[in-house]
């Protein structure tokens, strides 16, 4: 390999990196909200959106149940997304790794990476229910 | 076989446990063991990811049956606890197990059909 081309892999290695552990960060900060005020939005659901009578109520009884269950799906496609980026990062990464000559592999925790996703996908099924739940509750 | 490569046709092979690629092979040994390769025309069925989305496509489903089930029989009849509880801790774990076999069958359908391999998919 030509030092130019060194140079080139350990630049690129050190992009994916830092691309990785930047989008981690926000995705996880992400979801952390989004699963917070979700359970908060819930219990002030449950405390204070008492059955109303006409539209303003159907919309409040069933929109709003309805309107969070739909932004599950898109939380649950994130999460998908999310764990198919750290697999294309780990590839990559281990790619570089092997073009430089070392052995070591790819720095990516995977194993900790699909225990995380576990975590989230778990916090979300909980959610999920939670407001399912509340499309029964009167 | 691989020309008739769909999502629909990879799922309903995978709910009757066929091999998603011939349609004839037992998937599963045992309870949930893939069989690889398909005893009728080879294909590596182990090859395709299917450990972590049939237990979330499993909840999913029974979650909204036995939500509903759990609901209906409480505001209908109003049962007492110990017995909501007798009968749906049970009824929770047997339909998880029912469902479990066929919906990894599925998930391993979808893979075959979307050609995701664990190559392809690290995590």
């Amino acid at each position: 390999m030509s030092p130019d081309s060194v140079e080139l892999a350990l630049r690129e290695y050190k992009e994916v990196n830092a691309h990785l552990r930047a989008n981690t960060a926000q995705f996880v900060n992400w979801f952390s909200f989004f699963l917070i005020s979700n359970f908060a939005a819930a219990i002030l659901y449950l405390a204070y959106g008492a059955p109303r009578q006409g539209w303003r109520g159907v919309a409040l009884n069933y929109g709003v149940p309805v309107a969070v269950l739909l932004l599950h799906f898109l939380a649950f496609l994130g999460i998908i997304v999310f764990r198919r980026y750290i697999g294309a990062a780990d590839r990559k990464l281990a790619e570089l790794v092997a073009e430089l000559g070392e052995t070591r592999g790819s720095p990516v925790p995977l194993r900790f990476s699909r225990w995380m996703t576990h975590l989230m996908a778990a916090g979300f099924v909980i959610s999920y229910f939670a407001w399912f739940t509340l499309l029964f509750v009167r | 076989m691989a020309g008739e490569k769909s999502i629909q046709t990879g799922v309903l092979r995978g709910l009757a446990r066929r091999c998603p690629n011939c349609g004839k092979g037992r998937l599963l040994r045992g309870y949930l063991t893939v069989r690889s390769p398909c005893e009728v025309c080879g294909n590596d069925n182990a090859n395709y990811p299917s450990d972590d989305l049939p237990p979330y496509l499993t909840v999913f489903l029974a979650g909204h049956v036995l939500i509903g089930l759990i609901v209906w029989t409480d505001s209908a009849y109003g049962p007492p606890l110990w017995l909501e509880t007798a009968i749906y801790l049970p009824l929770t774990a047997v339909l998880c197990l029912a469902l479990l076999p066929f919906l990894k069958g599925a998930t391993i359908g979808i893979c075959w059909a979307t050609d995701v391999t664990r190559q392809s998919s690290a995590t």
